[in-house]
């Protein structure tokens, strides 16, 4: 062995040890802590390298467990604006009785038209009913194969959008006592039914989320488990020479955060994906319901969101995966 | 600095490790715990860490009653404590350097200062110039070495070794006594476990003398009284 160097000693010397009370990062200051952070963060990245496969895997299962309810409430909102877009133009079809003549239709259109409640109005004839329907169905009907039209007139009232459903109800109730009208059809009915449905859909997609992040915090924590095990004689000799429980804490927490992170941009990753490849069947399906209705991308708000739902998922797996580490270890 | 009060230890098969053990050890004092194996040496060692506590008794250190040490002053406590085990604990996929300054890291040292504790450590076991290199690659006894240089690059007040010269050769063997001694003469409380009786004869200093965990009054050690 080398003889001592005398500055090596002074150093020691000079140097006094930290006392009992003061913090752990008096010695270096808050800079010195931010480096830290920064440091165990930059290592924490270059723990998810030392076993890519599992990482990637977990990383994954993470991302395709929280896309599944990310999806579906993309696909709600979505669905809740199509249903927003279409209430505007509430209609009230009155389908009218076999033997009113042309005229007559006519004649209770125009004064239908002068209602305060009718923001637009359009007559259709048997014949101009038939056309439609031939148009919309792409049905040819051979009329010679027929003894009549089957088709009613039809009058399509078109609400204001200040009328509430209520009003249109009552509107459709008036109207169907007409003598003239068989039978009329508010089109609103099937669109609150599709919102209620899509309510139902809002609550099960967060009933779904709220299992899937118990499956995520799980699974992160089981990861993080099997990361404790290989390093407990790390954190046993760190915890010999004064590692705080904060400084043991600390590159789990990373890790954790990094999981997460990479796990909810792997999500929103494979949603955005998702709506991508939906948008240009949805605009086809749309532009067959006269709708400029398209697919709506994720929200920014939300992408952050998530973003922050997953990261604050990982670093709580992880505050309590090594708590229950360092509970145990403290028990021996 | 260290006063042990009627400490005992029983674990739970009702099996005795210490019992009754009285002592004191003043600042900068030097003092050799000698017993054969499973005499109570590392139990005794264990509850001044403490990774164990007595079942009856007092373990004060420094003023600090171990066993009222909080969860959060227990780091703090440790920190200025230094440990020399007996199979080295070194992380073994971390370099010299980052082994030896693993205290300094959890106290907080900046880098500069870390570095130039570092060094002088390694320069006191005689390692300096190997801090690059893994553990893996040292032989035992430098293994030993870059433990000693561990426990005592935070300059600590109270040095424990558990058989600190057990793979070393009797020259370094010397030399690491050598530097314990140093240390207890800048006033550190120093407690060496070792059953080579043939090195401890070589210093004159107190010898505590564990048999089947009790504390045996005066001790002997080729016919001089060091107790």
């Amino acid at each position: 062995m080398a003889a001592y160097s005398a500055a090596a000693i002074l150093v020691v010397r000079t140097m006094p040890s930290p006392p009992l009370k003061k913090n752990s990062y008096s010695q270096g200051g808050f800079k010195h802590y931010l480096t830290e952070h920064q440091q165990t963060a930059g290592e924490s990245i270059d723990q998810l390298w030392i076993k890519p496969f599992g990482s990637l895997m977990t990383i994954l299962l993470i991302g395709l467990s929280l896309s599944l309810p990310l999806a579906l409430i993309v696909m709600l909102e979505n669905g809740d604006k199509l249903v927003g877009s279409w209430e505007g133009q509430s209609k009230v079809s009155l389908f009218m009785k076999m033997d009113v003549s042309e005229q007559s239709g006519l004649a209770l259109s125009q004064r239908l038209a002068l209602r305060s409640e009718v923001r637009k109005l359009r007559y259709l004839s048997k014949e101009q009913s038939l056309k439609e329907f031939e148009s919309s169905s792409g049905i040819s009907v051979p009329l010679a194969l027929l003894d009549e039209n089957p088709l009613p007139a039809v009058i399509i009232l078109e609400a204001k959008a200040s009328s509430s459903p209520d009003d249109l109800s009552r509107l459709r109730d008036e109207l169907s006592l007409l003598p003239e009208v068989e039978y009329a059809q508010l089109d609103l009915l099937w669109m609150k039914r599709l919102q209620a449905m899509l309510q139902i859909g809002v609550h099960l997609a967060q009933v779904l989320a709220l299992i899937l992040a118990l499956v995520v915090l799980f699974v992160v924590m089981n990861t993080l488990k099997l990361l404790i095990e290989h390093r407990r004689n790390e954190i046993e000799i760190t915890l010999l020479v004064g590692g705080s429980h904060a400084y043991i804490r600390r590159p789990f927490l990373y890790l954790g955060l990094w999981y997460g992170l990479f796990g909810g941009l792997l999500a929103v990753t494979v949603v955005e994906l998702l709506l991508w490849w939906l948008e240009s069947p949805v605009a086809r399906m749309s532009s067959l319901y006269d709708s400029s209705f398209q697919v709506q991308s994720m929200p920014l708000s939300l992408f952050f969101q998530v973003l922050l739902f997953s990261s604050l998922l990982g670093v709580m797996a992880a505050w309590l995966e090594v708590g229950m580490h360092l509970r145990r270890a403290l028990a021996k | 600095m260290i006063q042990f009060e009627n400490v005992s230890k029983k674990y739970a098969g009702g099996q005795a490790a210490l019992q009754n053990v009285s002592f004191e050890l003043e600042r900068g004092g030097l003092a050799f715990l000698i017993g054969h194996s499973g005499a109570g040496k590392s139990t005794l060692l264990r509850m001044i860490m403490p990774t164990e506590h007595p079942s009856s008794g007092k373990v004060i250190v420094d003023g600090h009653d171990l066993r009222q040490l909080s969860s959060r002053k227990l780091p703090q406590y440790r920190r200025t404590l230094g440990v020399v085990f007996q199979d080295h604990q070194l992380l073994s996929d971390r370099s010299v350097f980052d082994n030896v300054a693993l205290p300094l890291r959890v106290s907080g040292f900046s880098h500069r200062d870390m570095g130039r504790r570092v060094r002088a450590a390694l320069d006191k076991v005689g390692l300096l110039g190997k801090e690059r290199i893994m553990p893996g690659v040292l032989s035992a006894g430098e293994r030993q070495r870059v433990g000693v240089a561990r426990a005592v690059v935070n300059r600590p007040s109270v040095l424990l070794a558990d058989e600190p010269t057990g793979n070393l050769d009797p020259e370094l063997s010397g030399e690491i006594m050598d530097l314990f001694e140093q240390f207890s003469q800048m006033g550190a409380c120093v407690l060496i476990a070792s059953h080579d009786l043939a090195l401890v004869a070589r210093y004159k200093h107190r010898l505590l003398s564990l048999e089947h965990g009790r504390l045996l009054s005066g001790s002997h050690l080729g016919g001089e009284n060091h107790a």
